[in-house]
């Protein structure tokens, strides 16, 4: 029989430890990032200008009332203020000469959104506290983050609690069904289970936009994954599923597929020594557990351990066997009586 | 753990978790602290047509997207009534050089979806597959599969069959029919209904139930087992997601009470765009059953996902319903143990996409460690390179190893897909496996080594051809096959 041995219970715990460490400070690093905490170049601060200058929204981000355009601030808005302060400022360091270029913010795009998108804040906002509904993140923000903008999952909720359109083309100029999205790259083959998986909630990560169930489901019967040959079927897929079940029923979810093939298949192990007289079944299967498998084929009782007496009368069948017959001559010491001697 | 496996697995993940660490940290760390002329040039030409004071004019980059305010609300609600499916057929022929073994198998699979629009429409869903073994296999041929294990030549199976019925405001899905739910904690596959609430309020509380005859495509049908539940879903604070579930399971044991149910709590929230935590806990028959926890981290514009995954099984698993302990009559009985996984996904630009990632199991007792509950580390990298050589061809490389006491396996393989204008697609490579293990009292090597050519040719918008040979080359036997498959969409 086969003894699994482990050794180095210290340093596997000390190893546990360091990748817990790493992990966590990692992860760290990574929270702290997307929250925006820590070191960071200068930039607009909305909590000193909104929350402790008490300035509104509409005092800078005038003329969103006129236009479907988001309405970036102006230079001559932020000149009433800083023409004062920044006076006696170094010139490179003035706030307004360094947001603003030729009189002109300095942004990448002027809208935020790709060109694809449709969005007016005209038919968003109604008056001048409306701009919390969806920009709250910003007000306290020393620094604009890109985790700040206002996500498409939001809109959709906001759409939905409305009773507002949430088609597709609703807000999106381009959308097609045959028009991939751009997650959908050359490694999209391999990496689209995790993403699924991730079980994300996000309108964004929807596959059922696109795809139906069917879709799935016929390409994954017909297209194993590559380790699926002949050798496989025969005995690589019991190499793999005995140390990693799990990954197994991601396809082969219908509990009952492997017990179809086992009933009538004959194990590779049930050849040359395996019956009388050497008995190697006995040494093969016998464990600590209990010997199930054995009656998945041998369903009416193995052949010979069918001439097993039951046992007498009284005898509790949940009772230990062990602790009155102390020495049991047989391959489990005494951990499946039941299965023959009932 | 051998010190050797202990500094690789150390070394290995260690690399990862910087990797991640260092590329979070190196924007932070390549900007300046005072705004310098590197800050400057970061920040891109203000766009050329913005105006010196653009008060009471208009931003014209909008205009360019033909965008027309107001419209965007006006859209239509009604569906439209639509029919579409596919149809596939291919076949299969494999043949053992040494054993003379042969196999031809067909397949058919028919997919439909219908809907009949208007303000609260009908829908139906059908997905069948109907298999004909050409040329039956013996159960010691080397190409016996589940198929040949039934007497008729030709199997037909319903995978989906079910109606989207018209509902009333307050109800947002009823099905009746044949069908899948995946949300659940665990896979929910019946014959029977199913229905969920119009979210309510600023939670968007939801509840739904369903409830059926368990579909178990291998035992026959039908059957007296049964499956069902209820759940409910809400947003309880913002960027949050509460669900719980409760499943009853009914089956038909050889061996165990056959009634089981699972209660399931998983709670996810959203740290701003790109941060997602999730945990679950279940309980099975009132005892704790597993946990998990999950983190997702996403960076847009470095094309850096990183997966970091741990779970633990509580209590070991007996005799249970299939539907939450599938492999025991195979494998016995499923041990406690915990399990953590790390995947990472990294672009560079255009030139290479890499996706690696490290796999490690280790049972709860010591005592439990057996033929079927084995520890385990796996590690795995994909790297694809989608426009590296000439003719639009993409090259990807994997690697795999699963490191296992007395039970080791290796994977390498390439392959190179070249795109030929829009309708053709061809790819050829090799797949290499080594398996070391001990087999009953003596250590085993079987290495694997597999070629194959595959055509696929885009004849029109709703017709695919596809082609494919493979040769397999292993210790005992040498093998060919051939797929044929042309798929029509309607």
């Amino acid at each position: 029989m086969a003894i699994l041995v482990r050794t180095g219970g210290k340093r596997r715990v000390a190893s546990r430890l360091l990748l817990a460490l790493m992990a966590l400070s990692s992860a760290g690093c990574l929270v702290f990032d997307q929250l925006g905490w820590g070191p960071s170049h200068p930039t607009f601060s909305h909590r000193f200008h909104v929350a402790d200058q008490e300035l509104e929204c509409i005092d800078c981000h005038t003329g969103y009332e006129e236009s479907d355009q988001v309405a970036y601030p102006r230079l001559k808005s932020c000149m009433l203020c800083h023409a004062d302060f920044d006076e006696e400022a170094d010139p490179a360091a003035r706030p307004a000469a360094f947001y603003f270029e030729d009189g002109s913010y300095r942004v990448t795009n002027p809208e935020g959104l790709d060109l694809e998108i449709k969005f007016s804040h005209l038919e968003h906002v109604t008056d001048e506290d409306g701009c919390l509904d969806c920009h709250a993140d910003v007000v306290n923000s020393r620094e604009v983050k890109p985790w700040m903008a206002v996500s498409m999952q939001d809109c959709v909720d906001c759409h939905e609690a409305q009773g507002e359109a949430t088609t597709c083309a609703t807000c999106h100029n381009e959308v097609e069904i045959d028009i991939a999205p751009r997650t959908h790259d050359a490694s999209w083959d391999r990496m689209h289970g995790l993403a699924v998986r991730d079980g994300s909630d996000r309108t964004v990560d929807n596959c059922s936009i696109c795809h139906e169930e069917s879709t799935c489901v016929s390409c994954h019967e017909e297209t194993m994954p590559q380790n699926h040959n002949n050798f496989w079927r025969s005995r690589g897929h019991g190499l793999t599923a005995r140390m990693d079940r799990d990954t197994c029923a991601v396809c082969h979810g219908g509990p009952d597929y492997c017990d179809r093939c086992h009933t009538t298949a004959t194990p590779l192990t049930h050849t040359g020594l395996w019956a009388a007289p050497r008995n190697n079944h006995c040494l093969g299967c016998h464990t600590d557990e209990p010997q199930q498998s054995c009656y998945l084929c041998h369903q009416s009782g193995a052949p010979s351990h069918a001439l097993a007496p039951p046992k007498p009368v009284g005898h509790d069948p949940l009772s230990d066997c062990r602790e009155c017959h102390t020495f049991i001559s047989h391959a489990d010491n005494g951990d499946d009586c039941n299965i023959c001697h009932n | 753990m051998t010190p050797a496996r202990a500094f690789r697995t150390t070394s290995v993940v260690s690399v990862l978790l910087l990797l991640c660490g260092g590329l979070s940290a190196a924007p932070q760390a390549g900007e300046a602290a005072e705004h310098t002329e590197a800050q400057e040039e970061t920040l891109p030409p203000a766009v050329t047509e913005a105006q010196e004071d653009p008060i009471g004019e208009e931003i014209t980059p909008r205009e360019e997207s033909g965008t027309v305010a107001g419209d965007a609300a006006r859209l239509p609600q009604e569906a439209q009534p639509s029919f579409d499916g596919f149809v596939n057929f291919r076949t299969l022929s494999r043949w053992a050089e040494d054993a003379g073994d042969h196999d031809q198998d067909l397949y058919g699979v028919l997919g439909m979806n219908f809907s009949t629009g208007g303000d609260r429409p009908w829908a139906g869903h059908l997905l069948v597959q109907g298999a004909w073994g050409i040329d039956s296999q013996p159960a010691d041929s080397v190409f016996y599969g589940v198929l040949d294990s039934y007497d008729d030549a030709v199997d037909l199976r319903l995978y989906r069959a079910y109606v989207d019925v018209p509902t009333p405001d307050a109800v947002a899905l009823a099905q009746i029919g044949r069908m899948a739910i995946y949300d659940t904690p665990e896979t929910a596959y019946f014959d029977g209904a199913r229905i969920e609430t119009t979210p309510v309020g600023e939670t968007r509380f939801i509840v739904g139930a369903y409830g059926g005859q368990s579909v178990h495509l291998f035992e026959g049908w039908p059957s007296d087992e049964w499956i069902g539940g209820l759940y409910t879903r809400l947003r309880p604070w913002v960027h949050g997601l509460l669900r719980v579930d409760w499943m009853h399971f009914n089956d038909d044991l050889r061996f165990g009470d056959g009634n089981n149910d699972l209660v399931s709590a998983n709670v996810t929230h959203r740290l701003g765009e790109n941060v997602r935590l999730d945990g679950r806990y279940t309980l099975l028959d009132g005892d704790g059953n597993d946990m998990r926890l999950k983190g997702l981290w996403l960076w847009p514009e470095k094309d850096l996902t990183v997966r970091v995954t741990f779970y633990r099984l509580l209590d070991a698993q007996q005799n249970l319903a299939f539907e939450l302990n599938p492999f025991f009559n195979i494998l016995n009985t499923y041990y406690p143990y915990e399990q953590t996984q790390v995947v990472v996904s990294k672009g560079f630009g255009e030139t290479v996409e890499l996706y690696g990632g490290w796999n490690s199991r280790r049972v709860s007792n010591e005592d439990n460690i057996g033929r079927y509950n084995r520890e385990f580390d796996r590690y795995y990298l994909n790297a694809v390179f989608p426009d590296l050589l000439p003719h639009h061809t993409t090259w990807s490389v994997t690697g795999e190893v699963w490191d296992s006491p007395d039970n080791d396996v290796q994977t390498w393989g390439q392959d190179f897909t070249t795109v030929w204008g829009d309708q053709v697609k061809t790819s050829f490579g090799t797949y290499y496996s080594l398996y070391k293990y001990l087999f009953d009292v003596n250590d085993e090597r079987d290495n694997v080594r597999t070629y194959y050519a595959e055509v696929r040719k885009k004849v029109s918008k709703a017709l695919d051809l596809k082609a494919r040979y493979e040769y397999e080359d292993e210790s005992l036997d040498s093998f060919h096959s051939i797929r044929l498959g042309v798929t029509w969409r309607f």
